[in-house]
């Protein structure tokens, strides 16, 4: 065999390695460094299955690599042929290496000529340049898959710059004024939302990340909710009259939880309306003693009610009542007389209570939508509201009350009746591993952790923290007060 | 060092053959390239030419240059088989015994020209080829050999086609070569004039001879052929053929028929001679596309379809070359 052929065939071969070498290189650190860009930013791969593909395919790459480009003595020859134009010499030569004939020794000789005079081989970066480029892009690529960093399962903890535009300051500094000019609502409620206003006024002025702002706003959505919640007494005086014998009394207490919007005219037409079906006067004066008994015990178990203006209103009207019945005689017409005067002493006092509730419930909410608009804080991180809480009255009259029980601002979660216990499912944006249904317990869990954090950063002013704390109190006591 | 002193010794005599050619004939390189081919590789060759671009000229200083007898034989339509192997003839001698002699007819030389082998009848032209196939002649039950090298210059004139009797296809097979003489264009037409000016004599001289041939003819046997080589060769003939699975979708769509085996031969000895005159000393893949285009011209007939898409043979021809891929 030609020893100038054999010696191309070991270059070829060792060419042939090299780059096989680089190529099974480059697949090891592309499947690798893919892998390693999957298991941070999508998948949790287990160790074994993110250190051993790449090697691997890496080897198997090689192997195959080398097999293909390893020319055997015929393919090199023919390559050489076609490449020199060297008009099958070299093959001719291979082929008939182990034959005997007149012209083979002078077509070996010419054969090996031929490949003397063959021109040098490209240097190693022309022959080489592939495979570098390869090992350097998947190196680069390696490189940066090190670099990039795990993907956060952490909800956003409000790293994001935040600095308070003039428009949300003028927008707030409106919400404010517009609480200022609320009269119909209680004027104590009025004056502490003012000042939760205020609070967060000056706050947010200051505060440079997007969590601390939406902490702020949200503690004070809840402090809000929380005033109104301490000055509306509807749902203590319906759940107190709900607990009376009388079906007229749970009726009226079905329609006061309602307070949607009822107008309450002169006559308190939706609380005289299930009076119709009375018929005696021993009724009507079952049913005052039965609504003044429960008012009593509301008042004994809630101290504060005794001043409330909704209390007394029922107090006085259950007294008026049982009055006018005392003053009476017995026949229908006459106790439907007996109950419109009993209403109309009552009027005043019970509408006015009444609309005054309704007007705190509805400036909570008015507040509660305006922050939520001006701070684009989704419905879905806004805590349930205690004023859309409802409790859960008995069954009986539920027929007349049902249309009452629509509220339009039930938002929360589930029934506007209905108070959640730990077990219910609510949406919760910011579980473990993202937004999810789950658990009030440990939805309620996640908002405290983040108040207490609140509370402990010394951001808040003393108002706002203690009301903080008695509404989470209330929350962990399972207390609706 | 023998042989490579003989091959050199050849290279050198065939560049001087080839010089000497054109001290007599003004252009076709080609077909004076191709004829010493088919010469040294003991074929024959089937010109076409019009009458005056130097047919009988090439023969004749062939016949100079290899140092061969030439002889000339005019085909006509009146020529007889006797004319073209001679006969036997009744002499008398000085005793006045009679007795038969053979008189050796124009095909005894060892360069025939057979002009215009078109024009005599199929039986003539069968006495020719006959030759042609055995290098012997039969005459009244005796066998005559016929001087070696034998070669058969035979042309057939493209444009009179009246009165002419075409060779039969089995009979074209026996040519290795058929081989277009073209119109000399209008600088070989000048140079043409200048040469004949004074003479129509052929200058040419002597640079070989018949043993000389003989050896080259040897010796090209030996030149080695990778069985690649011969499997391409193999293929472009079975690929001539529209009815075999092989055909090459050119031969399905624009051939009749295909060449036969002997094609195929031709084609391999033609190479190897190729190769060794060219100084190589195996057969390359360029040979044998080289010679392809003269060894399937006349094997191989187009069909209307060819016709009516104005297609000649050699344009099907080299339409096939493309398809058959090495």
């Amino acid at each position: 065999m030609s020893e100038t052929f054999f010696r191309i065939k070991k270059r070829v071969r060792r060419e042939a390695l090299y780059k096989s070498l680089a190529l099974g290189l480059a697949v090891a650190l592309l499947i690798s460094s893919v892998l390693l860009l999957l298991s941070k930013r999508l998948l949790s791969l287990p160790l074994p299955l993110l250190l051993v593909p790449g090697p691997l395919l890496g080897a198997i790459a090689l192997v195959i690599s080398y097999l293909l480009q390893k020319k055997s003595d015929r393919r090199l020859a023919r390559y050489l042929d076609r490449t020199y134009r060297l008009n099958e010499a070299v093959e001719t030569m291979v082929a008939f290496r182990d034959a005997e004939g007149a012209l083979l020794p002078l077509q070996r000789q010419q054969a090996e000529e031929a490949l003397r005079a063959l021109p040098p081989p490209p240097s190693p970066l022309k022959r080489f340049w592939r495979s570098a480029v390869a090992l350097a892009l998947s190196a680069v690529l390696m490189i940066g898959a090190v670099l990039v960093p795990v993907k956060s399962t952490e909800p956003s903890t409000g790293d994001t710059l935040f600095a308070i535009s003039s428009f949300q300051l003028g927008a707030l500094r409106q919400l404010i004024d517009e609480v200022k000019a609320a009269e119909s609502t209680a004027p104590s409620a009025r004056a502490e939302i003012v000042a939760s206003l205020e609070a967060l006024y000056t706050a947010l002025q200051s505060i440079t990340t997007e969590f601390r702002m939406k902490s702020e706003v949200i503690a004070t959505i809840v402090s809000v909710d929380l005033i109104i919640e301490n000055v509306n007494t509807f749902k203590l005086v319906a759940v107190a009259l709900d607990e009376g014998q009388e079906a007229d009394a749970r009726s009226m207490a079905k329609s006061l939880l309602a307070l949607n919007g009822i107008a309450f005219g002169e006559d308190l037409t939706p609380l005289r309306e299930h009076f119709r079906g009375t018929e005696a006067t021993a009724s009507l004066t079952a049913l005052a003693a039965d609504m003044t008994a429960s008012l009593a015990a509301a008042a004994e178990e809630h101290p504060r009610l005794a001043q409330d203006p909704l209390y007394l209103g029922f107090s006085a009207f259950a007294a008026s009542l049982a009055a006018a019945v005392a003053d009476g005689s017995g026949n229908e017409n006459t106790v439907s007389a007996l109950v419109d005067k009993a209403f109309a002493e009552a009027r005043d006092d019970l509408g006015l209570a009444i609309s005054t509730q309704y007007a705190n419930k509805t400036v909570c909410l008015r507040v509660v939508t305006k922050l939520a608009e001006i701070f684009g804080i989704p419905e879905a991180e806004i805590p349930p509201l205690l004023v859309n809480t409802l409790p859960t009255l008995s069954t009986d009259g539920e027929g007349e009350g049902d249309d009452e029980d629509e509220n339009e601002n039930a938002g929360g979660y589930g029934e506007g009746n209905e108070l959640f216990g730990s077990n219910d499912t609510i949406y919760h944006p910011f579980g473990e591993d993202g937004a999810a249904y789950m658990p009030y317990g440990d939805a309620y869990s996640y908002y405290h952790k983040k108040i207490e954090d609140l509370l402990a950063s010394g951001g808040l002013d003393d108002t706002t923290k203690q009301q903080l704390i008695d509404y989470f109190a209330r929350l962990s006591n399972g207390s609706q007060n | 060092m023998e042989n490579m002193e003989k091959v050199k010794a050849f290279g050198a005599a065939i560049a001087r053959a080839k010089e000497e050619l054109r001290r007599d004939l003004v252009g076709q390189e080609e077909v004076v390239d191709n004829v010493l081919v088919a010469i040294i590789a003991g074929g024959n060759v089937l010109l076409e030419g019009v009458p005056g671009v130097g047919k009988t000229r090439l023969v004749r200083s062939l016949g100079r240059v290899l140092s061969l007898p030439f002889s000339r034989i005019q085909f006509t339509p009146d020529l007889m088989p006797a004319d073209i192997t001679g006969t036997e003839v009744i002499v008398k001698d000085a005793g006045g015994n009679m007795s038969n002699e053979f008189r050796e007819g124009p095909v005894f030389a060892n360069l025939v020209l057979a002009d215009e082998i078109n024009r005599a009848t199929p039986k003539t032209q069968s006495a020719l080829l006959e030759a042609m196939q055995e290098h012997k002649v039969t005459v009244a039950g005796k066998s005559y050999a016929l001087a070696e090298p034998f070669f058969v210059l035979a042309t057939e004139n493209p444009i009179e086609q009246d009165g002419t009797y075409p060779l039969p296809e089995a009979q074209m097979d026996r040519f290795m070569f058929k081989l277009l003489m073209r119109f000399p264009t209008v600088t070989e037409l000048s140079d043409i004039v200048k040469m004949t000016r004074y003479t129509l004599e052929e200058t040419a001289e002597a640079v070989m001879d018949g043993a000389t041939i003989l050896e080259m003819r040897a010796l090209s046997r030996e030149v080695p052929v990778l069985d690649e080589v011969l499997d391409y060769a193999a293929r472009l003939v079975a690929g001539t053929h529209p009815e075999l699975e092989v055909a090459a979708p050119v031969a399905g769509k624009y051939l009749k028929y295909g060449a036969s085996p002997r094609a195929v031969q031709a084609l391999v000895a033609a190479a190897r001679v190729r190769a060794l005159t060219e100084g190589r000393f195996n057969v390359s893949y360029e040979d044998v596309e080289a010679l392809t285009l003269p060894v399937l011209r006349h094997r191989v007939k187009i069909n209307y379809t060819a016709v009516s898409d104005k297609l000649s043979v050699d344009d099907v021809v080299a339409m096939l070359l493309k398809e058959i891929k090495k």
